[in-house]
């Protein structure tokens, strides 16, 4: 396929002092589609939303990419005005706690009529019909009555629908959501993301989803990356990165979380923890909590190699390690 | 309702209210939160009973009630046969002993100038438990227990990860002769492969030292794995309970149905169901009769007005729902 994604990102890096957060970050992301990004905490997901985004302080993060690409133009191009423009109007982000991304002394409509009236140029009056249609839109009860209410009023799912609204008021072609239902109960998440999901149908925008709960992303995710360490350790298309796992780590991940749809005898685990950046061993970072670790892991810092048709991995022995010793699991 | 022989921890009829807020103008008197609500349950030795249940239904209110860390407003407690609330300080310190609590975030209880050592220590000093020595020797295999190496009882809690300190926090709990543990939580916060870990750990030890659950938790999946039996509350309420496998095979409550569906399976294009709309209500002024009639998809008549009561499924296996009363369609109403 020659379609041309809407995001295209290569050789992503990002460094704080000497510790580097994330290396080598390739994504593409098609229009309409959504791309999880799956990874335990601090293996560099939100670090490299940021710096999508150019939202990292310059000067303390040191940013380098080949290339940041977003519906033909390249983002680190962009003059500050620029980029501040496209971010408002053509890429949102959504957070996983709307009341720290909301202005706790400003009733919830007038933000969203505040980013109607910056980006759009709309009057107040227009503003806020649309600012009311928004809250509808994003199925708010009784939105007539919410749009003059304060964000401590709402509840925690009522809040991250207002957040929702704010991100899509302007149509955005992106839209980026930072672990957008983890703070939520799972009646609600189950809401947010089938709201999010018929959003995504009716504006045609492309989602980066960004999460730990692997779950969420096989539900949702056309395609997904896993990230560990600072580093895509595998991407590839929902079903090869849930049905044929290549990576021992995405391989571990997905069975360490027991299903709620049947019953397991032990849980397998990973031993050990993820290492921080200043902590990150030579050679294959997952090697210390590989079982299939064999010396020749130590050598060489595995990038992602091509398998089938866009499924990649960042193992050197991504099947041979398949049959050197029984799985110590099986897939129940 | 229960046939598995005398239970170690039984609780009847627990409630809680919190006060909360100014009293109106007026006189009007001050909201009432109705934390923990008329709650009954009780949990054989060696078993798990977890507690699940969406954000605010009473869990952790429930647990604290159970160690006497809040003082309950009225109902019954009792530990291996002896009613706890009724105990005077002394002899409440004995059963202290006995039932140690394991919560989310031991980050925050861990003094940060304590180190480990001592911390996994403070319970046997506070009891005056053992010899130095005894103590020494006792340190050293509650690190062995909970798989922590022996020179981290020399290191603070910020030189340890985030499951490490999960495992310091339960080698404390066990330090003295625990019997039951309430876990608040306890995994929750952990990356799922350090939270496979603390899990095994878990049921490793329940299996070694005999010891009896009260899990609490919100995530369906873990508490599959862990628990025996289990009970739902929504809004301060057991609304049912039962064994483990009755409950994931037959759901009766139209509330633990929709919790079940709303999971997401992990299975590939697999969307969760959206099981129930709307928000969960404050527990300030509940709703009235059923307290889940607001969101729930098969809401009747009589459920606005008349709580409905426990009705017997199956063995152990209890729930709170019109739909399960025997009474006459008719009584019922029309479904709205
Ligand atoms: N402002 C910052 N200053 C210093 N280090 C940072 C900062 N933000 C992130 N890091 C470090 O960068 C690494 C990646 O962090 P990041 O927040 O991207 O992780 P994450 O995958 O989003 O984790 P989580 O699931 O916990 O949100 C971590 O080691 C983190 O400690
Ligand atoms: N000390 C207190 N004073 C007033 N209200 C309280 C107090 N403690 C708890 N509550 C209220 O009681 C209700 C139950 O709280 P609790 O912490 O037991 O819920 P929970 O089920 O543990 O929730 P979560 O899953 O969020 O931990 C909530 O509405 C809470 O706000
Ligand atoms: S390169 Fe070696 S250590 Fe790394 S994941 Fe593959 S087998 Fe394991
Ligand atoms: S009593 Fe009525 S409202 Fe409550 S769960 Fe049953 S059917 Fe639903
Ligand atoms: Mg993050
Ligand atoms: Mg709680």
């Amino acid at each position: 396929m020659a379609v041309t994604p809407l995001l295209s990102v290569r050789g992503l890096g990002v460094s704080l002092g000497r510790a580097a957060l994330i290396e080598g970050v390739d994504l593409d992301l098609m229009m309409g589609k959504t791309h999880g990004l799956v990874g335990e905490s601090g293996s560099g997901k939100s670090v490299s939303a940021m710096a999508i985004m150019r939202l990292l302080e310059p000067r303390q993060f040191r940013v380098e990419a080949q290339r940041i690409t977003f519906d033909g133009r390249d983002l680190s191009a962009l003059g500050t005005t620029e980029m501040r423009r496209v971010r408002g109007a053509e890429i949102s982000m959504i957070f996983q706690e709307p009341m720290t991304a909301l202005n706790p002394v400003l009733p919830v409509g007038e933000q969203i009529v505040e980013t109607l009236r910056v980006h759009q140029g709309l009057n107040r009056a227009t503003a806020r019909k649309r600012a009311l249609e928004m809250l509808e839109w994003v199925r708010i009860p009784a939105a007539d009555r919410r749009i003059d209410e304060y964000p401590h009023q709402l509840s925690g799912g009522m809040r991250q629908r207002v957040m929702i609204a704010i991100a899509i008021a302007c149509q955005p072609k992106l839209l980026i959501a930072d672990e957008p239902t983890t703070a939520l109960d799972v009646t609600i998440q189950a809401q947010i993301l089938e709201l999010l999901h018929e959003l995504q149908r009716e504006l045609g925008m492309g989602i980066l989803l960004i999460t730990h709960d692997l779950g969420v992303v096989a539900g949702y995710a056309d395609d997904v990356s896993v990230m560990y360490a600072g580093r895509i350790i595998e991407t590839g298309t929902t079903s090869q990165i849930f049905e044929h796992a290549l990576h021992p780590y995405t391989q571990g991940l997905l069975r360490s979380h027991p299903p709620v749809d049947r019953d397991v005898d032990e849980l397998p685990t990973i031993p050990g923890t993820v290492p921080q950046p200043h902590e990150r061993p030579n050679g294959c970072r997952f090697g210390p909590r590989c079982a299939h670790f064999r010396q020749i892991c130590d050598q060489t810092d595995p990038r992602l190699m091509g398998f089938e048709h866009q499924h990649r991995a960042a193992c050197i022995r991504p099947k041979g390690y398949l049959f050197d010793e029984p799985l110590e699991v099986s897939d129940g | 309702m229960d046939d598995r022989g005398t239970p170690y921890l039984r609780i009847t009829n627990l409630t809680k209210h919190f006060r909360v807020g100014r009293g109106g103008l007026l006189g009007r008197k001050r909201p009432v939160v109705r934390a923990v609500d008329d709650v009954s349950f009780s949990i054989a030795r060696g078993e798990t009973l977890a507690v699940v249940g969406e954000s605010g239904c009473g869990k952790t209110t429930l647990g604290r009630l159970v160690l006497r860390l809040i003082e309950a407003d009225s109902g019954r407690i009792e530990i291996a046969g002896t009613e706890i609330r009724g105990l005077d300080h002394r002899a409440m310190q004995e059963f202290r002993r006995r039932v140690q609590i394991v919560i989310q975030d031991p980050f925050g209880s861990l003094n940060p100038r304590m180190l480990i050592g001592q911390a996994i220590m403070e319970p046997l000093d506070i009891h005056s438990v053992g010899t130095a020595k005894a103590r020494r020797a006792r340190l050293a295999e509650l690190l062995d227990l909970v798989g922590l190496p022996q020179e981290f009882a020399a290191r603070f809690p910020h030189q340890l990860s985030g499951g490490q300190r999960q495992r310091v926090g339960i080698a404390r709990a066990l330090a003295l002769e625990t019997d039951l543990l309430i876990c608040d939580e306890a995994v929750s916060a952990l990356d799922v492969s350090v939270q496979a870990q603390i899990v095994n750990l878990l049921q490793k030890l329940k299996h070694e030292r005999h010891l009896t659950y009260l899990f609490i938790s919100h995530d369906m999946a873990i508490v599959r794995h862990i628990a025996d039996h289990i009970a739902v509350m929504y809004l301060g309420e057991i609304v049912e309970i039962a064994p483990k496998a009755q409950l994931f095979a037959a759901p009766a409550h139209p509330y633990t149905q929709a919790l079940l569906k709303s999971v997401p399976r992990a299975r590939v294009q697999e969307r969760p169901k959206l099981a129930i709309k709307g928000d969960i209500p404050s527990p300030i002024d509940p709703p009235s009769g059923c307290r889940f009639h607001t969101r729930c998809p098969h809401v009747m008549q009589i459920c606005r007005s008349t709580p409905p009561p426990r009705t017997t499924v199956g063995p152990n296996h209890g729930a709170n729902c019109h739909l399960l009363t025997p009474a006459l369609p008719a009584a019922k109403g029309q479904s709205a």
